[in-house]
């Protein structure tokens, strides 16, 4: 029943957080791209409409979504009104419950009790992520056809054909990674990721899988239809892609989606690159420096500073992912097949085999 | 003829110009933001961070070559130069001219306007009065912008009084002079707006 419960809690946890980071990122999408452009950016929303007040800096943080919740919800002539209704839901669920597999942490102590900071202790966490950022698709490619909208459909063909392919690389990418740990959870693999290489070096998966990084950051970023990958929403191309006939709390909605993905993509990446919630040199227990020093520490203020890790590489990775969008342009659609397929997957490939050699080698 | 760019090998490779692109932004992020922190704090003002200006509480000067209101110029004595020789009106292609002309009392004046009127609302701001005028009576140098809005027809049109009362103000208070009184009467206007007082 305890566990039950405390399960419950971490979830709500984890769903309210993601979601708040969402919302935090449409507004550093828009000021931050507005700084590196040397612009201002969003700065004035008066309240109501009328009264002269300025929030400041943080307006677009309260003033977008209330803009876009209050908005009209159009649905277009002859198209399909359950199907429009459903895509943004089918759409977000799946981009909401996949992060329930990260760890943000690594165990709670109280009392008697340690609680794993993970929502779900799932041994196939890898396999379930990969799963629920596969029916993404649907919600798309519903939104597309269900839209009865050339523009949408486009995008939606676009979106499905992208995303089947980039999804192989991004698997056989983190095929590699399995190899390397040994296994899918996700919690297990941060754990495996304590160690130091040599004493100094940090034993991150990046230092293990370099190639897969790179990998697994393109194809991600590719997931997550963002640019240079948004060829399904494509603004010059197809005006908004697959939520073109969507306004008000659908098209707020799939934004949102996006940025989940990002922030998915991002947790990701930290927990199978990065070290998830390690600190280098931070045990269980205390600090352990090289040369057999060692500070014992709290096991709560331990168990914070490595949820303040984690959370601090996710942001950083999230932010990683604005800047690329923000530098690069968008591919065209047979550049973006041709890599996907012709260089990324042959690559991946590559990376599983040699990275099969190395562990022969090393354990003979 | 060279048709088409061949990348390189390290072009074609990706990766480095990904990193060298993000060089570029990052180094215009990270400065930027500096600037907009020591903004906050006070310091470092005239490094601006971003190229905008935050109109309407900033504004840019009109050029020297802006076309802007009219004005009527005036005599060393404060009368109106124009001789109502109808040589504006004539040229006017929007017909936004209306001169009545009277006799002046002195009698080596011929003319003088007793009403002239520019209508801005049919006003096109080319400019062919100007050039049509044999006194240099009407100049364009008033560097302000036509007014945009008001409470009636009857506010877009500039009188003989409004139209030397620019001279006055531009001899009196330079060149700022007639930008300032617009934004005060727009700020005048907003009251009255809000009030709902027509």
């Amino acid at each position: 029943m305890i566990d039950i419960a405390i399960s419950a809690i971490l979830t709500v946890f984890i769903l309210a957080n993601i979601m708040n980071l969402g919302g935090l990122l449409l507004w550093v999408e828009r000021k931050g791209s507005a700084i590196l452009q040397d612009r201002i950016g969003a700065n004035r929303a008066a309240l109501l409409g009328k009264l002269p007040i300025n929030i400041g800096i943080i307006n677009t943080l309260v003033a977008d979504p209330i803009k876009l919740f209050t908005k009209e919800d159009f649905v277009p002539p002859n198209a399909d009104k359950f199907l429009h209704w459903m895509a943004p839901i089918l759409a977000m669920v799946p981009a909401l419950i996949a992060f329930i597999a990260i760890p943000f942490g690594d165990i709670l102590v109280i009392g008697e009790r340690e609680i794993n900071l993970q929502a779900a202790n799932l041994n196939v966490g890898i396999l379930y992520i990969l799963g629920m950022v596969s029916l993404g698709v649907y919600g798309v490619v519903l939104a597309g056809w269900a839209s009865n909208s050339r523009w949408a459909l486009l995008g939606g063909i676009r979106a499905s054909a992208q995303m089947i392919s980039y999804e192989i690389a991004l698997g056989l990418a983190l095929i590699g990674v399995v190899m390397t740990f040994g296994t899918l959870d996700l919690q297990e693999i941060a754990r495996a990721q304590g160690h130091m290489i040599g004493g100094v070096l940090p034993g991150w998966g990046i230092f293990y899988q370099p190639v897969a990084f790179f990998i697994f950051l393109t194809a991600g970023i590719a997931e997550s239809k963002r640019i240079p990958f948004d060829l399904p929403e494509a603004e010059a191309e197809l005006i908004s892609g697959y939520f073109t006939e969507y306004s008000g709390a659908k098209q707020a909605t799939f934004m949102l989606v996006d940025f989940l993905e990002s922030i998915i993509v991002a947790g990701l990446i930290t927990t199978l690159f990065f070290g998830g919630w390690q600190v280098p040199f931070l045990m269980r227990d205390g600090l352990h420096l090289p040369g057999d020093i060692f500070y014992p520490l709290p096991s709560l203020l331990v168990t914070l500073v490595q949820h303040g890790a984690f959370v601090t590489k996710l942001a950083f990775f999230c932010w990683l992912q604005i800047m690329i969008r923000w530098t690069l342009p968008r591919f065209r659609y047979d550049q973006l097949i041709n890599l996907g397929w012709k260089i990324l997957l042959p690559i991946a490939l590559a990376n599983v085999l040699v990275t099969g050699l190395m562990i022969l080698i090393f354990q003979a | 003829m060279k048709r088409k760019e061949e990348m390189t090998w390290l072009e074609r490779m990706y990766l480095p110009e990904v990193l060298r692109g993000l060089t570029v932004t990052l180094f215009h992020f990270g400065r930027n933001l500096t600037l907009h922190i020591l903004h906050s704090l006070g310091m470092a003002r005239d490094t601006k961070a971003a190229y905008s200006t935050q109109y309407p509480e900033e504004r840019k000067r009109y050029p020297d070559t802006y076309r802007g209101s009219h004005r009527l110029t005036l005599k060393e004595d404060g009368a109106v130069r124009c001789t109502a020789c109808f040589l504006c009106a004539t040229a006017c292609p929007a017909n936004c001219i209306h001169i009545e002309a009277g006799e002046h009392p002195d009698p080596n004046v011929e003319k003088y306007p007793v009403r002239y009127e520019i209508d801005t609302l049919r006003c096109i701001y080319c400019g062919m009065c100007v050039e049509a005028c044999p006194c240099d009576a009407i100049r364009m140098d008033t560097y302000v912008h036509p007014r945009i809005w008001g409470f009636s027809r009857t506010d877009f049109i500039e009188p003989k009084e409004i139209l030397m009362g620019r001279s006055h103000t531009l001899a009196d208070g330079g060149r700022d002079s007639l930008m300032v009184q617009m934004l005060e009467s727009y700020k005048a206007g907003e009251k009255r707006a809000m009030l709902g007082d027509k």
